[in-house]
């Protein structure tokens, strides 16, 4: 257990160095000169120009800049926004916070309404069965950003129910990340039960759990003991997955909403050649995606020792 | 399962019928079939000049001359949309193209060649699977400035690790099979294995797996345009007029985002129907 | 602490009668078993053999009551007294837990992301309310019972890290620590190899004598029933067609479907002859022929036995299904 941990670690840590050079790099292979990247083509005296190169070490080679920044970032440390002269790691902070509750709130709908949905459906037969089916066929085809403009058309600006712009303070925020997490939500909620009702089905037909019905153990037991916990892998797989992903997504929904998140930020500055925090945003989505993959693969081995045994061997 | 089960099971599928949804799938390719036709013959189809604007009338609801109604130029929504399917479907098809022979190639590559070529491809596409792929158009498209040329490599980048993954399987399992050993065993040569036998085989999942990806190029495309980045206004494309109907939302004129939004919903439905289909009728 | 009842030993403690059993399949219900009775009494083994798809696991799995979705059952089904197609609810969990089913193939049947410990003790803590501790002491000596070596450390394990037979030995120790009235052997030696096979049914009928239970073993192996087995019962097409005792199956059996099943065996002690071969194919009770079901396929078939149905009847120390079994046997044992 212990070694299959420990290489899982590593290959995450392996994902996360090759990540960031990508990010970085990305940016410094643009065409043209980087000074002209940096400043978005605006003129500034020679000697500004020559303090920014100064600061950006564009006289070192690329690999050092890279270990530098690097470096940087272990402390928190992104370097300066261009275009508001300031810290990143500030300007982010705030964002961060937005957006970590957002995705938050949309994680924990989506996990618990996804599975609720996808166990009554891989119970119950009939006619529960088909309605969540349909339900769900639906919804897994919509994409966030259109969830979003339907929610806002219908239950923001027709229903009134709902705010329809911004995070609200932190009295309100609750309701006004409401409408924005079951948009972000939505599609992957259907995935999620999808999922859960086909593993449930299969888990259910499973002889193992004839054996537990002719020992004569309670209905409840059994689905929970046998079912639900065989089940466990392939649902947690795709609840992993589903909230990795939601990182990336949430920048659509927070145009949406309007609201104040780092998606936002990041499509600002990449608007405008803010080098920097785009850097530093991306960095943060890509290390987000990779710490949710790393956690659901390091509880599968808990859920399945056969994995374990499995893994280890490889 | 239980022998019982089985011989229940059984008896049961020799009993049902076979074409279960077959509307569906004559709706789906209807619907795939009019997208094309709009693609590529929408300047030619649209009652009005998408771009001709007509203030006065901005947000007016659907009338005979306009059926879906005015935007917030006054411009037509309904010939925006038909031409607008020309840029909403091209970036994803280039994406799925691109993807799809450097993927294919790759993964017959990596399946034929085993040893540390496959390993390496295996670890590789492990660990660029951890990008999203929007992570990347939003890199791309700081790089190369707005428009659809950031955005298509990047996804293009992005999706090729995805399909290498599937395809790979896929391939695994068709290779092992005794046709293609008795084509070694005659000293045919790797290549020629591949081109000539091995793909055809696997063409219906190439295919089957085009489609879906397909799907999500087309909502991640609209997804970048939405955020700005991608193609820009006014130039007529679903993924941007959902963007600019934004406004139009929340003022209470929700046509133009729920219309152009509807499309993409509707073509990307199809699109993963089609290819559903595709691979279950060819599940080994 | 014991949770069966007083057994008496002279009523049996399974009885079936006239047992018939139906699933539906879409629209219609397919037969799977047609009339069926038997009995089995206390510290007796009785041998149920057929082809695939007589019915044999199905007349198991009536007894307790396991069937699949959409059966229905008529007839009798009567064990320790209890009528159990009347059971639902607490009281058939209860039948069941007296009740313990060995199945055939023992990976499948063990969840596998459970230690083994776990899979044993299930039952004792959850339903009787054994504290876990007690329950994997119990566990431990019922694993010694059964002849598996360093049970502690089986506890431990997982079902994955475990051969087919000493699977097999975990599944028996289970099943007995429930301190069950009857066993029901679903085939359970057919997935293990021949040296292991032997091993596992000498624990079974060793275990079987020292604490008196009721032994149905299902098998499609006639030799295998009669060496284990007091009486065997040969089911044909969802219908008990003989049962007799064992010894006195080979040389003594009266239906010609049994004949035709010891002919077709080649055993070591008779010098060679030709092994007899039955013409046709086993037949699905859904798709039996008018009459007697095996009278396509019979050598001694007159015209009658496509007319008349025949019945189950008392004949030579057994019972026997034919409507022709005055005629063919004379007294003295028939032709080597």
């Amino acid at each position: 257990m212990p070694k299959y941990l420990f290489q899982r670690i590593l290959l995450a840590v392996a994902a996360l160095l090759i990540s960031s050079f990508v990010v970085y790099s990305a940016l410094y292979l643009m065409p043209g000169d980087p000074i002209a990247n940096l400043t978005g083509g605006r003129h500034l005296p020679p000697e500004a120009l020559d303090a920014l190169r100064q600061r950006y070490h564009f006289g070192d080679p690329f690999l050092l800049r890279y270990v530098e920044w690097l470096g940087g970032v272990l402390h928190f440390d992104f370097g300066r926004s261009v275009i508001f002269n300031e810290d990143v790691s500030s300007i982010v902070a705030d964002k961060l916070a937005v957006t970590l509750q957002l995705v938050g709130y949309a994680a924990v709908i989506l996990t618990l309404l996804g599975l609720a949905l996808g166990l009554i459906a891989g119970l119950k037969k009939g006619v529960t069965d088909s309605i969540i089916v349909a339900v769900t066929s639906f919804l897994a085809a919509v994409p966030p950003y259109m969830a979003a403009i339907v929610a806002l058309s219908v239950f923001a600006v027709s229903l009134g129910w709902f705010p329809a712009i911004g995070a609200g303070d932190s009295g309100t925020r609750l309701l006004h990340l409401t409408l924005p997490a079951f948009a972000l939500a939505a599609s992957s909620l259907a995935i999620v039960a999808r999922v859960t009702r086909v593993s449930i089905r299969a888990e259910s037909n499973r002889e193992h759990v004839q054996t537990a019905v002719s020992r004569g153990l309670p209905r409840r037991q059994i689905i929970v003991r046998h079912v639900l916990r065989n089940a466990s892998v392939p649902i947690v797989t795709v609840v992993g997955v589903t909230v990795a992903s939601l990182f990336a997504v949430s920048a659509v929904v927070e145009q949406a909403f309007s609201l104040d998140g780092l998606g936002a930020m990041l499509v600002q500055a990449a608007l405008s050649r803010d080098i920097a925090v785009v850097q530093a945003i991306a960095l943060l989505y890509v290390f987000a995606f990779i710490l949710v993959n790393t956690l659901v693969d390091v509880l599968y081995a808990f859920l399945d020792p056969r994995l374990r045994a499995k893994k280890e061997l490889a | 399962m239980t022998t019982m089960s089985i011989t229940v099971q059984s008896v049961r599928n020799r009993i049902r019928p076979h074409n279960r949804g077959s509307i569906l799938t004559w709706v789906s390719i209807g619907t795939l079939a009019v997208a094309v036709l709009l693609a590529l013959f929408g300047p030619l189809l649209a009652p009005h000049d998408p771009n001709q604007t007509d203030i006065i009338h901005a947000y007016f609801a659907p009338t005979a001359d306009h059926w879906l109604g005015q935007d917030s130029q006054g411009r037509d929504v309904l010939s925006r949309l038909i031409v607008g399917a020309r840029s909403s479907m091209t970036g994803p098809f280039v994406v799925v193209f691109v993807a799809m022979i450097v993927g294919t190639v790759v993964a017959l590559s990596a399946a034929w060649l085993n040893g540390w070529v496959d390993s390496g491809v295996s670890t590789l596409t492990d660990i660029m699977l951890g990008f999203p792929a929007i992570v990347l158009a939003v890199l791309a498209s700081s790089v190369f400035g707005p428009g659809l040329i950031g955005p298509t490599i990047a996804l293009g980048l992005a999706y090729i690790p995805t399909t290498i993954r599937v395809l790979r399987s896929f391939i695994i399992r068709e290779r092992a099979k005794d046709y293609i050993l008795a084509y070694e065993v005659q000293g045919l040569s790797g290549l020629l294995i591949c081109a000539r036998h091995l793909f055809p085989n696997i063409l219906p999942m190439v295919i089957a797996q085009a489609t879906l990806l397909f799907g999500y190029a087309m909502v991640d495309f609209a997804a970048i345009s939405f955020l700005g980045l991608g193609v820009q206004p006014p130039t007529p494309d679903w993924g941007v007029m959902v963007a600019t109907g934004q406004r139009g939302v929340l003022l209470g004129y929700p046509m133009e985002s729920l219309a152009a939004g509807a499309c993409i919903v509707a073509v990307v439905l199809a699109v993963n129907f089609v290819g559903q289909r595709i691979s279950d009728r060819n599940e080994p | 602490m014991s949770r069966s009842s007083v057994r008496p030993s002279d009523s049996p403690v399974i009885q079936l009668e006239n047992v018939a059993a139906d699933v539906r399949v879409g629209e219609q219900w397919r037969p799977v078993l047609r009339e069926v009775s038997l009995t089995v009494g206390a510290g007796e083994a009785l041998g149920i053999v057929g082809e695939s798809g007589s019915g044999k696991s199905m007349t198991a799995r009536t007894i307790a009551r396991l069937l699949p979705p959409a059966t229905r059952v008529t007839g009798t089904v009567r064990v320790a007294g209890q009528d159990v197609n009347s059971l639902s609810g607490k009281s058939l969990r209860r039948h069941r837990s007296l009740m313990g089913v060995i199945f055939q193939d023992p990976k499948a049947h063990i969840n596998p992301v459970r230690t083994i410990g776990d899979f044993m003790t299930e039952t004792l803590v959850l339903v009787d309310g054994v504290r876990r501790a007690e329950a994997l002491e119990r566990a431990a000596h019922a694993l010694g019972d059964v002849g598996v070596t360093s049970p502690e450390r089986r506890l431990a394990q997982y079902p994955h890290e475990l051969s087919g037979g000493l699977l097999q030995r975990v599944m028996i120790a289970t099943v007995l620590l429930g301190d069950p009235q009857v066993i029901l052997a679903d085939e359970p030696t057919t997935a293990l190899d021949v040296t292991t096979q032997s091993e596992v049914i000498a624990i079974l009928d060793e275990m079987r004598r020292e604490r008196n239970l009721a032994l149905v073993f299902i098998t499609h192996d006639l030799e295998l029933a009669s060496a284990v087995c007091d009486r065997t019962a040969v089911m044909y097409a969802g219908q008990v067609v003989e049962t007799r005792a064992s010894g006195a199956i080979h040389e003594h059996a009266r239906h010609p479907y049994t004949r035709a099943l010891v002919g077709a065996r080649p055993t070591l002690d008779l010098r060679q002859r030709r092994l007899t071969v039955i013409p046709g194919r086993p037949v699905a009770p859904a798709e039996a022929p008018p009459g007697c079901s095996f009278h396509p396929r019979c050598q001694y078939a007159k015209e009658a036995c496509a007319a008349i149905e025949p019945v189950l009847e008392p004949f030579d120390n057994g019972t026997v299904r034919c409507i022709r079994k005055h005629e063919i046997w004379e007294p003295e044992p028939t032709n080597r």
